[in-house]
């Protein structure tokens, strides 16, 4: 079943154009990298999914409607986004996670709110940490606890922009590791903007390689990911160790 | 989680007590000596015409709640400001609103003849008195929400960050502050210049209970909204796209909540002069007391504003009485100290872990 499906997108920054003619279909439960060098349009593109640009031309459907018939607060409780970055506060972790559930109430939190809130937490390993500042987390706990602020709004796709970025190894994988088991137990769609080859070859069922605003190459990962993608969109040469799921710069 | 939501009720509580133990301190002391039993009186049979405790105790009844009304909008709005534009610093001053309503003050004063000085004229018992303090009021607050609207207009031209209402308040206030230099260059004469000078000084004793009502009619609406978007104010603080993703838009939400901010403000300065301190100050005390949580600080933020302009109220008083010194300078005198005390004790004392 299509979750998601982008069609003829289109968006400028100013005159600088970042995504020209995008379009593909994301089924139910995937998990999809986005790959492609900086400046290649991958923040963009996980922004025009989520609404939070406009694109010029072309349109998205979520769950089989147009992302112009969703109202912000209606489509904030299907689609869950992880940014890149954020202006971290000393709001503890738990209102942090609370904050997600906007969307969901009008007035005060619900209890039901609440429970989603401790279960987004122990979803990522964190309830124990809950009357924690933001500002006393390590960055792999901010990170996932991020990843639990978009879970708490029990979304149906999650977008995830370069979660494992600015992480040492073991968060790297402990962040993918999570982000497969919710996909999996939850049902949810991730769909997320990675840099690392290996990691988007290990962790996803269909990779998007965009390349200047365009969609290069798109596939399942054994496919996409090849020596003569690499070469063509990062003008890298590298060789793909496929038994290993590892890809080597030469 | 119940551990974590119970410890604030108390807070508020004592937050409470203290405003109401500072309004009696308020109400007590000075030149003429009020006593509990006169306060009671007051308030359980009414006013007694009859006596003259009953006109020290309205005067000093009408600086209380002044106080409390315009530090509670004042704080609330600065702390509004400060989520907005995700800025320590900033406060409904940072627009300009302040230079705007001297601006008007001025006009008023100079136009429709508003200052004067009343008895000798001596360093301590010259009364400078502001002639037509209506007029002056309705000027002061039309220059300023005229300025206010300026700025969010320009900034919404160029697309509502929060870099372009910085530049463009900057820019603007920068030409409000030249013209009202030039007009008392040029045009004002000293009693004129006196008479403004003593306007922005701020003082809590010149409103009428008709703006006394007005405040507070203000404050409780401003408390109440603050309290409904303060989910909002949390998400506007993560970030624009945080809050975008969750339903909120951030630029309609930087539009309302900034000019009901700046209306607020114009208000209380356009009744009680300008006061800039207690913006500022007030949203810090409540975050470093309550958390950064907007439900708790927000409203926290209103109360000790009002307090911080309850205790510069008693000291204004009594320092060096029977003058009465102005509350613009005195709420540096309480606030500062207690804001670095927090700072030195902040990162312990106050977090509940």
């Amino acid at each position: 079943m299509v979750i998601l499906e982008i069609s003829g997108v289109c968006f400028r920054y100013g005159s600088v154009e970042a995504l020209n003619d995008v379009s593909f279909s994301i089924d139910a439960g995937e998990v999809v990298s986005v790959i492609g060098p900086n400046g290649s349009g991958k923040t963009t593109l996980l922004k025009v999914i989520d609404g939070i640009v406009k694109p010029v031309r072309g349109a998205v459907y979520v769950d089989g409607r147009s992302l112009g018939r969703y109202s912000r607060r209606s489509l904030a409780k299907i689609v869950g986004y992880v940014p890149q970055r954020l202006n971290i506060q000393p709001l503890t972790l738990y209102d942090f996670v609370l904050s997600g559930r906007r969307p969901h109430y009008v007035l005060t939190p619900t209890a039901r709110d609440r429970e989603k809130v401790v279960e987004a937490l122990k979803s990522v390993d964190l309830l124990d940490k809950a009357d924690r500042k933001l500002t006393e987390l390590s960055g792999g706990e901010l990170q996932r606890a991020v990843i639990a602020r978009a879970l708490a709004s029990e979304p149906k796709v999650l977008l995830l922009d370069e979660p494992t970025a600015n992480l040492d190894l073991r968060y790297q994988v402990e962040v993918l590791e999570t982000i497969r088991k919710l996909t999996k137990s939850r049902g949810i769609t991730a769909v997320m903007a990675l840099h690392d080859l290996s990691q988007a070859m290990r962790y996803s069922d269909k990779v998007i390689v965009l390349h200047r605003g365009k969609v290069y190459a798109l596939g399942a990962p054994e496919e996409v990911i090849n020596e003569k993608v690499i070469e063509a969109v990062y003008g890298v040469r590298a060789t793909v160790l496929r038994d290993l799921k590892a890809i080597v710069v030469l | 989680m119940p551990r974590y939501r119970v410890g604030y009720l108390p807070l508020f509580l004592l937050l409470t007590a203290l405003l109401l133990v500072l309004s009696l301190v308020d109400l007590i002391v000075g030149p003429y000596t009020i006593s509990m039993g006169d306060i009671l009186s007051y308030l359980l049979r009414g006013p007694d015409v009859s006596k003259a405790t009953t006109v020290v105790i309205g005067m000093r009844l009408r600086r209380v709640l002044t106080a409390i009304a315009a530090g509670g909008l004042l704080g609330t709005s600065g702390y509004v400001v400060q989520a907005n534009l995700r800025n320590p610093l900033a406060s409904p001053f940072t627009l300009g609103i302040q230079h705007a309503a001297a601006l008007g003050a001025g006009v008023g004063i100079l136009v429709l003849g508003g200052g004067g000085v009343v008895g000798p004229r001596s360093a301590t018992s010259a009364t400078i008195l502001i002639a037509n303090p209506f007029t002056v009021s309705i000027l002061a607050f039309g220059a300023s929400m005229l300025h206010t609207a300026l700025v969010l207009t320009l900034a919404y031209v160029t697309g509502l960050t929060i870099y372009s209402i910085i530049l463009v308040a900057l820019a603007l206030s920068f030409t409000v502050q030249a013209v009202l230099a030039l007009l008392q260059y040029l045009v004002f004469n000293e009693i004129q210049v006196a008479t403004l000078m003593f306007w922005t000084f701020g003082s809590v004793e010149r409103t009428s209970w008709l703006e006394v009502e007005v405040l507070l009619v203000a404050y409780v609406v401003m408390a109440v909204a603050t309290w409904v978007v303060a989910p909002d104010l949390d998400l506007m603080l993560l970030g624009d796209d945080i809050a975008s993703s969750s339903g909120v838009n951030p630029r309609v939400f930087r539009a309302v909540s900034m000019s009901t901010a700046a209306l607020a403000t114009a208000l209380t300065i356009s009744f009680v002069g300008v006061v800039g301190f207690v913006c500022l100050v007030s949203g810090h005390i409540a975050r470093l007391v309550f958390g950064w949580s907007a439900r708790r600080s927000g409203l926290a933020s209103g109360l000790v504003g009002g307090l911080t302009m309850l205790a510069a109220d008693v000291i204004s008083r009594t320092v060096i009485s029977p003058v009465t010194l102005p509350i613009g300078i005195t709420t540096t005198i309480v606030g500062v100290p207690v804001l670095i005390a927090l700072v030195l004790g902040g990162g312990r004392g106050y977090t509940r872990d």
